[in-house]
């Protein structure tokens, strides 16, 4: 049965729109038009508003679930105004009434002119859905640190989510206003970046769309393109590569006879690795014929980028790698080191990494953005992939603060269809 | 009849909560004892945002009624000493090894 | 790494992966433009009319993939996949990529065509969390203050500081940031950096929750003379209801207004209004320390090496006469114990 439900899951006869950032979502989104009531029953109406809404809010939640977490309070909020309530004490909206005396609105109508939204209506029934956004995962969701509720879902259960710096493995976990929750930023990486391509997909794609083409290959083209210089300068590279190889791996070996009793077992593993990885690299530098230069090197890169991140891990050979690197630079111009620099930098902050799930150097995947948007009862860090639970949402003049891609309408139908169960 | 001080199990399979008691030494286990005086939960919890690792147990005592307990000759059970032992109700048993860090100035 | 394994080659690759890397939009070289191809005639009729003539339908048939071991021929598209493929080549392509700015299907700040009444509204850049964070960790203002200060909701505040600190930590610590994500995500919303030259305040901070009985009206016949204010509004519609002047997150600063009402100069006001917020924080505070020192003074921590032992002090008399008091220490004996009874939910209601 569930096989049958994830078929249709982005259905385009039977269209529902869907916490996900999928293409096909988008256009069920974009066609998405408010049922017509013209020739329904109230109850076919709701019904069928209920239907439309759930298959967004918490599709993944089961019905009894969600009519014990419904609750026919609807929050909001009214913004005062400290310039109005330090000078009235609200009287004169009592006083006079009956002797036909006008309100002064002076000094209020001021500041709601300056906030905006001062005449809007309140869009309470927009807040129906509002207790699904306080579940952990729908929340994961929001922060756009999953592409989907029910992918949040899953970090959650597989316990990439820590919620106040302690594990969180309950997706229907509720969050309290002022609760933090962090998400695992492999994971987050993973859920937002682009797709990696297998090497038989980058071998059809010249031959498939031409659409399609068009996008995809120009991420395999620009590298070619460069690679093709690169095969000239392969073999001084290549002396250079293995000299600056063997003094890494030196380094290394002294690292761990000197202070073998200091360091910890974990640290001794990582440069015992590093060691390994020297020698593999070696002498994939040493064997690289001509016909695949351009590939061999292409590895080397990434495996030296890799060694690198490695590096890091030990403070100490990191030290010594940037003095030797500094000695070793003298040759350069300055302008080179600058590029070199730069080029560093970035590689350690999104490096090309063939060891990554996705796809690298890291990118955002596709028709991210026509979803990407942050809701204000969120505070988000993306830096850490944290963040904070602030407030409940709530509903405000001209402005409902529950994202839903459905009409007022059709959350009112909804709503009426709850009420008489919740 | 022999009055211990003995921990009684609760909690769940894998998940033990223990009651420390005062109890008559023939009763059943988890039977209403003389008295509860404490608790111990034995599975090490970590502090939030703590990153050293160390994980603490929470116990809950009544110092005084230990003490009046251990001075009308209830008799602690092994673990039960250990934990008494190690507030200074009584003098440890078996290996001194641990050290008050902070004491609660009376 | 030492710098001399790298060629100018390689240099010059990695030098056109940082430039996707801060702009992802960035056309790389020998990029085509993203702009659809097709006629615009087409272009309308595949959105406008589902009833078209099938010969021009095939102008958007996806091309078939030619599968090496098998001779089946592929089936064609169905109407609602035409239209789709349709869609996605021509409006759907240009929300494909980040465009710098937002990209929605609405427009604007749209991001749902049917929800006129949900917006996504901006949210802080980096520089305005820093902005935030120096203020009230360099500066030492008050979370108040800093609040009124940048229209920025109080709590907002409390988090950005929380998160920048474990953000310096894990730089501190050498975790690697998700620098790339961050970066990709502010090309995508809409951002704003509290410089005081938006039209609006960033968000509005003196928001009070509406009570549940003040949702109806209220007829409550009273004398035309009498001198009805909020305080006695609030009475009415019941004895418990606050009166919004109670209510107010940061009631500091409608005695800045009084201030500025009575005449005070504005310098004055401001430090009266620093001051006052300054103090109320403190109490706060203070609070919450005495309860912490409380809970400590009430625990003997005892370091066995592996563990740490956290012995609490509590009393027997807490659990009542009959040893039943649902204060009471420990598990309760006769008392049935309801943690796995059906429908009892199971999750944790709060972290701490």
């Amino acid at each position: 049965m569930k096989c049958r439900r994830m078929a249709r899951f982005h259905g385009l006869k039977r269209p529902r729109v869907r916490q996900t950032w999928n293409k096909y979502n988008l256009f069920n989104l974009s066609r998405g038009r408010d049922p017509s009531t013209t020739v329904k029953t109230f109850f076919q109406q709701k019904w069928n508003a209920k239907a439309l809404t759930r298959g967004y809010h918490g599709e993944h939640i089961k019905e009894r679930a969600w009519e014990r977490m419904f609750s026919r309070r609807l929050l909001s909020v009214v913004d005062m105004h400290p310039e109005y309530m330090a000078r009235h004490d609200g009287s004169e909206q009592a006083a006079g009434r009956g002797s036909g005396l006008d309100q002064d609105h002076s000094v209020r109508n001021t500041v709601t002119v300056r906030n905006g939204h001062s005449t809007a209506p309140t869009p309470y029934m927009q807040m129906t859905f509002a207790p699904m956004e306080r579940r952990l995962d729908v929340a994961v969701f929001r922060a756009l640190f999953a592409s989907s509720a029910r992918q949040a879902r899953q970090f959650v259960v597989h316990g990439a989510v820590k919620v106040n710096g302690m594990k969180m493995n309950h997706p229907g976990y509720l969050l309290n206003p002022g609760d933090m929750f962090q998400v695992d930023v492999e994971s987050v990486l993973i859920a937002t970046g682009r797709k990696k391509e297998t090497s038989s997909k980058k071998a059809n794609s010249s031959a498939s769309n031409p659409a399609e083409e068009a996008e995809e290959s120009t991420e395999s083209d620009v590298p070619a393109v460069e690679l093709d210089q690169e095969v000239t300068d392969a073999a001084t590279l290549k002396e250079r590569e293995v000299e600056a190889l063997k003094k890494l791996m030196k380094r290394a070996k002294s690292v761990i006879e000197s202070q073998s009793k200091e360091m910890s077992a974990k640290r001794k593993k990582a440069l015992r690795a590093l060691i390994k990885d020297v020698n593999s690299t070696m002498s994939r530098v040493g064997k690289t014929s001509s016909d695949n230069v351009v590939h061999k090197t292409g590895d080397v890169v990434d495996d030296l980028t890799m060694l690198l991140s490695r590096l890091e891990v030990s403070p100490e050979a990191a030290a010594n790698a940037e003095k030797e690197a500094q000695r070793e630079a003298e040759y350069a111009t300055k302008e080179e080191q600058n590029l070199l620099r730069k080029a560093i930098e970035n590689e350690m902050e999104n490096p090309r990494d063939s060891s990554k799930p996705y796809a690298t150097p890291w990118t955002p995947r596709p028709y991210m953005s026509a979803f990407a948007f942050i809701p204000r009862y969120l505070e988000v860090n993306q830096n850490i992939c944290a963040a904070v639970y602030l407030r409940h949402p709530v509903a405000r003049q001209g402005l409902g603060e529950v994202p839903t891609p459905f009409s007022s309408e059709q959350n009112q139908l909804a709503f009426n269809w709850y009420l008489r169960r919740g | 009849m022999v009055v211990k001080i003995r921990l009684a199990r609760f909690g769940r399979t894998n998940s033990p909560f223990y009651n420390i008691v005062v109890s008559h030494a023939r009763t059943a286990r988890n039977s209403r004892p003389l008295e509860v005086i404490g608790t111990y939960d034995p599975i090490p919890k970590k502090d939030s945002y703590d990153t050293s690792g160390k994980l603490h147990k929470d116990i809950k005592l009544d110092i005084t009624r230990a003490r009046y307990w251990i001075g009308v000759g209830a008799q602690p059970t092994d673990t039960a000493w250990r934990l008494l032992s190690m507030v200074g109700i009584i003098e440890p048993k078996f290996r001194p090894s641990t050290t008050t860090t902070t004491e609660k100035k009376a | 790494m030492p710098p001399r394994i790298r060629s100018s080659q390689v240099l010059h690759r990695a030098e056109s992966s940082l430039l996707q890397c801060i702009n992802p939009t960035a056309p790389a070289a020998g990029r085509p433009s993203s702009t659809p191809s097709c006629s615009p005639s087409i272009l309308l009729s595949s959105s406008t009319s589902p009833r078209q003539p099938s010969s021009q339908c095939c102008a958007f048939q996806r091309p078939q993939q030619t599968s090496s071991f098998s001779s089946t021929a592929s089936r064609d598209l169905n109407k609602a996949q035409r239209n789709f493929w349709g869609w996605m080549r021509s409006y759907g392509r240009k929300h494909r990529d980040p465009t710098g700015r937002t990209n929605y299907l609405g427009g604007g700040s749209n991001p749902f065509p049917n929800n006129k009444e949900f917006k996504s509204q901006p949210v802080l850049s980096e520089a305005a969390r820093s902005v935030i964070y120096d203020a009230v960790m360099k500066e030492g203002l008050p979370l108040k203050a800093v609040s009124a200060k940048y229209n920025v909701d109080m709590r907002r505040v409390a988090a950005v500081v929380r998160m920048k600190e474990i953000e310096k930590k894990w730089v501190k610590e050498g975790k690697p940031l998700a620098r790339p994500y961050a970066k990709a995500v502010q090309t995508m919303l809409p951002y704003s950096n509290l410089t005081g030259e938006e039209s609006e305040p960033f968000e509005p901070i003196n928001d009070i929750h509406v009570h549940s009985y003040t949702m109806q009206q209220l007829f409550l016949p009273t004398s035309e003379s009498r001198h009805f204010t909020r305080q006695d509004a609030a009475k009415a519609f019941g004895e418990h209801i606050l009166a919004p002047d109670e209510k107010m997150r940061i009631p500091e600063l409608i005695a800045f207004e009084k201030d500025v009402v009575a005449g005070v100069a504005n310098e004055d006001a401001e430090a009266n209004f620093f001051k006052a917020t300054a103090a109320s924080e403190r109490a706060i505070a203070d609070k919450h320390l005495a309860l912490a020192q409380r809970d400590e003074n009430n625990k003997t921590r005892v370091d066995s090496g592996r563990f740490e032992f956290r012995f609490e002090r509590i009393s027997v008399d807490s659990a009542g006469h009959d040893g039943r008091a649902r204060r009471g220490v420990g598990w309760r004996y006769g008392v049935p114990f309801n943690d796995r009874r059906r429908a009892v939910v199971k999750i944790p209601t709060k972290v701490e």
